[in-house]
């Protein structure tokens, strides 16, 4: 069954924490399998103080990591992961493009599904999209590992 | 001359297949390795290639891209060959097998 996470909520499913949870939400979520992250770009984040001064462009790198924050929930989600102290850790990036700039006020929608999977390993296809347009793509791999005790 | 027999193709087909499956390997994993010099019983993992975990998911990635062959947790036997992956691909993928 799909199930949604609001931001609150995310914090309690993810290690990270301000300025790093990247995600306002992750919807459409079917465990283990795919979901679809939810990212606003907004003038006030503090990276846009460097990246760049008169020129705000949301880095790419922060893409990924937004990417691999959703693809870590759904890994671990509660019910294909009965240890909830399990986290996914980001274990490669295969093949990302970044095809469009991002900007602030984008929403960026993330969409993430499962590709192949082995033992403590899933690889995931993402697609970042602003409305219809696809801006940046590639693939992230996460392994679930223990987390230090939340 | 030789016979072109059935069983000719099939050892053709099997020695095409091999070269392909090492190709895909060699080159998704951005080996310093020349496929040809890879032997078909050499163990990919520990003293063979030295190939790591991350490398094995990366080989399940590149066998169901390129070959439509999907390895799952149970068959983990297959990563220690290219000859097992070989005789795995054919089994699971009949499209594969030369016979």
């Amino acid at each position: 069954m799909e199930r949604a996470l609001t931001a609150a909520e995310l914090t309690h499913r993810l290690p990270h924490r301000h300025p790093f949870v990247l995600l306002d939400g992750l919807h459409s979520i079917v465990p283990g399998v795919s979901g679809v992250g939810v990212k606003n770009i907004s003038i006030s984040d503090p990276v846009f103080a460097g990246h760049f001064p008169g020129q705000p462009i949301y880095p790419g790198v922060l893409l990924i990591e937004a990417a691999a924050q959703a693809c870590g929930v759904i890994a671990t989600d509660s019910e294909v992961i009965e240890d909830q102290t399990s986290i996914g850790y980001l274990a490669t990036v295969k093949r990302f493009a970044f095809k469009e700039l991002v900007v602030p006020g984008d929403q960026l929608m993330i969409q993430c599904a499962r590709h192949v999977s082995l033992g403590s390993l899933i690889e995931f296809k993402c697609t970042v999209l602003v409305g219809k347009r696809i801006v940046a793509e590639g693939s992230v791999a996460i392994s679930i590992g223990l987390g230090a005790g939340r | 001359m030789v016979q072109r027999t059935a069983q000719y193709e099939r050892a053709v087909h099997r020695y095409e297949l091999n070269a392909a499956v090492r190709r895909s390997i060699i080159g998704g994993l951005d080996l310093p390795v020349d496929p040809d010099l890879v032997d078909d019983d050499q163990p990919l993992f520990g003293r063979g290639l030295e190939l790591d975990s991350l490398d094995t998911l990366e080989i399940v990635s590149l066998m169901e891209e390129d070959f439509g062959v999907y390895i799952t947790d149970e068959q983990r036997f297959v990563f220690g060959s290219v000859n097992k992956l070989v005789d795995f691909a054919e089994a699971s993928q009949p499209a594969l097998d030369g016979a």
